[in-house]
């Protein structure tokens, strides 16, 4: 097996859920050994495999038994049946700053962490600096711990987690914390170890970061695997199943809608897809849709919203453009002749309506961004839209 | 490990004043109040050190309570090392052993340097040159570090499954302590000593920590070595101890982030 290889053979786990615990001997000899539990399988007959440099999602609703694997997988649990076979050395961020201990040093506390999580000394020493720089604490790196914010904390646990170059990468939602800088600093050195050829397996509930970040999906519904696969196919699985509307697109884009139709959008100036443009330049907004069904009356709409979240423009198809079509696929138009938002950046939804019943069969809240850059000082002006009006004086 | 044995040591002494003074004092006053007690009031008079003639009180307590000492602080804080690492635990995978292992090596340390301490006061009170038995004492510290550590083990991870273990061991302890001798002579108690129909004597004779308070006295009070059947039995049970300790421990370590 080369390394950075995961399987995981037909895993089982059980807890006992107690009414009755007995966790002092007093009471373990007062009630004789009579002890009123529940048997509750967290994980039933789990397999999947994760082969090296490949990242994995694991998705599903709370309690479903993703946080149990991935204590699994990192040794802290161990399994009733099954096995878990693993190449390579294993590093687990399932919280961040787990060990640290209060009175001692950011310096001596990375030693201490970076012994348990399984560096050598010599290692140690020799990243000692980068742990520190990526941590960005500088002087306070010889201040006790219980000094630092969370924020510090979660830095400087996170510098040493990832320090550890492990072949496989176990990470639980800690990338949820920290403020946004730390995040996407986070989220770049979790992409430099994939690029690396780690293997990382992921737990999150952000699952436009799980279809960014992983190769494949495994989706726990009560401790069992309901789908295994391509990342898309197994959100768009889930997604199914807790809201029967809902679909993520290939670039991690919500959709909502029945889904007898579906659509892309792109905003174009010329044959060019751009993602910028200058006042007053042409655009034309492109709807592209495939369909396997036959379909009457569809109506097109989409909307410009801000970055502060106001609708500021927008238009919707009106006339018997598509009166009828399918199955197949097609594309509509829509040219601005020059676009008259302020400078700023703006974002657009859209949807494809049945014309008369208002019946959503596709539709995505956030399916294509647009900047606008000044051309000259339009950017002193106000509100959302220019006006192209002129001043003139008299008397 | 070397790591976490240091922050032991460290962050026990940090935050108080006298740092590792605090280690030395403790002994040294219990021996004061000690020697008045017994060596004064109740006139606990042992034999003087043969073949040495050093005819201290003070020199025979400490040379059989710091073993004593090191043994009872290794149960109790050893036991609650995997308890009160709570989040440790259940947050990270690491070998459990060397959480309880490096408490107890920490501890060690405090023992030898007792030790020597004890041995170069020994020196310079009595004209008594002890270097020549420094092997048999690590050898002794050793077999000590061993039967704690097993029975420590064992304990830490009982206390995991029942928390009042704890508090129970405590109690024993304090029990164990007096019933041992320590504060006195073997040959205080009684020859044929009957408690139902059990000879009392032949009792302390089997209890380890009373051969190990007797071998740790030959050395440092008597200065010479200690008995070929003492040492042997000390073998025995540190081996014994420390095997199925370690084996228990290693066991139940398991399970320790579920039960927690």
């Amino acid at each position: 097996m080369p390394k950075g290889d995961v399987v995981v053979e037909d895993l089982w786990k059980t807890f006992r859920i107690y009414q009755q615990r007995s966790s002092t001997l007093k009471q373990a000899i007062l009630r004789r050994g009579n002890e009123v539990f529940e048997e509750f399988w967290a994980l039933r007959d789990v397999s999947f495999e994760v082969p090296a440099g490949t990242t994995l999602g694991l998705i599903g609703a709370n309690g479903a038994g993703k946080s149990t694997m991935l204590k699994v997988l990192s040794r802290i649990l161990v399994p009733d049946k099954g096995r878990v076979h693993m190449e390579g050395r294993v590093s687990a961020l399932l919280e961040l700053g787990a060990g640290f201990h209060p009175e001692l040093s950011g310096r001596e506390n990375i030693f201490l962490n970076g012994t348990i999580l399984g560096m050598s000394q010599s290692e140690l020493d020799r990243r000692f600096d980068d742990i520190v720089a990526f941590a960005g604490l500088g002087h306070a790196i010889d201040n006790a711990v219980k000094t630092y914010s969370s924020g510090m904390q979660a830095r400087l646990g996170f510098s040493v987690a990832v320090a550890i170059e492990p072949d496989i990468l176990i990470v639980d939602e800690v990338l949820a914390v920290g403020d946004e800088e730390f995040q996407r600093r986070s989220l770049e050195r979790m992409n430099e170890l994939r690029s690396g050829g780690r293997t990382a397996i992921f737990v999150s509930h952000g699952l436009a970061q799980v279809q960014q970040i992983c190769d494949s999906a495994v989706w726990l519904d009560h401790g069992q695997v309901r789908a295994v696969g391509r990342t898309e196919d197994v959100i768009n699985d889930y997604l199914r199943s807790v809201s029967p509307l809902t679909r993520v697109d290939a670039h991690g884009r919500e959709h909502i809608g029945s889904g007898e139709i579906e659509f892309d959008l792109d905003v174009c100036a010329g044959d060019e897809v751009v993602g910028a443009v200058e006042m007053g330049a042409e655009v034309t907004i492109r709807v592209r849709w495939k369909t396997d069904h036959r379909l009457q009356n569809l109506s097109v709409g989409f909307l410009f919203h801000s970055a502060d979240g106001h609708v500021v423009a927008g238009d919707h198809l009106r006339d018997e453009t598509l009166a009828a079509i399918g199955p197949g696929a097609g594309e509509l138009e829509y040219t601005i002749p020059g676009v008259q938002l302020l400078p700023g950046s703006y974002h657009l939804s859209a949807a494809i309506r049945d014309r008369h019943s208002a019946h959503v069969y596709d539709s995505s809240p956030n399916i294509a961004s647009l900047s606008v850059h000044p051309r000259g000082h339009e950017f002193e002006l106000p509100g959302y839209v220019a006006l192209g009006g002129t001043w003139s004086s008299r008397g | 490990m070397r790591n976490l044995t240091q922050r032991e040591l460290r962050s026990r002494y940090r935050r108080s004043f006298l740092g590792w003074g605090w280690s030395l004092l403790q002994p040294a006053m219990m021996t004061a109040v000690y020697a008045i007690m017994l060596g004064y009031y109740l006139k606990v008079t042992p034999e003087p050190g043969d073949p040495s003639g050093i005819d201290s009180f003070a020199f025979f307590l400490l040379a059989g309570m710091l073993p004593f000492n090191f043994f009872s602080a290794a149960l109790t804080t050893g036991m609650g090392t995997i308890v009160n690492a709570g989040g440790l635990v259940t947050r990270v995978w690491f070998p459990r052993l060397v959480l309880p292992l490096s408490s107890i090596i920490a501890l060690a340390v405090s023992l030898a340097i007792e030790l020597s301490i004890l041995a170069v006061i020994v020196t310079v009170f009595t004209g008594e040159f002890l270097l020549h038995l420094l092997p048999v004492a690590v050898v002794l510290v050793v077999l000590l570090v061993m039967f704690a550590s097993g029975i420590a083990l064992f304990l830490t991870a009982a206390n995991v499954r029942f928390r009042d273990i704890e508090y129970l061991t405590g109690v024993l302890l304090l029990a164990y302590f007096y019933m041992t001798p320590v504060l006195y002579p073997v040959t205080f108690i009684p020859q044929r000593a009957l408690l139902f129909g059990i000879d009392l004597r032949e009792v302390a004779l089997a209890n380890p920590m009373a051969r190990f308070a007797m071998a740790f006295r030959n050395v440092f009070y008597d200065v010479r070595l200690p008995g070929l059947p003492t040492f042997l039995w000390l073998v025995f049970w540190s081996v014994l101890a420390f095997y199925c300790g370690v084996r228990y421990f290693v066991r139940r370590a398991d399970r320790f982030a579920e039960m927690m």
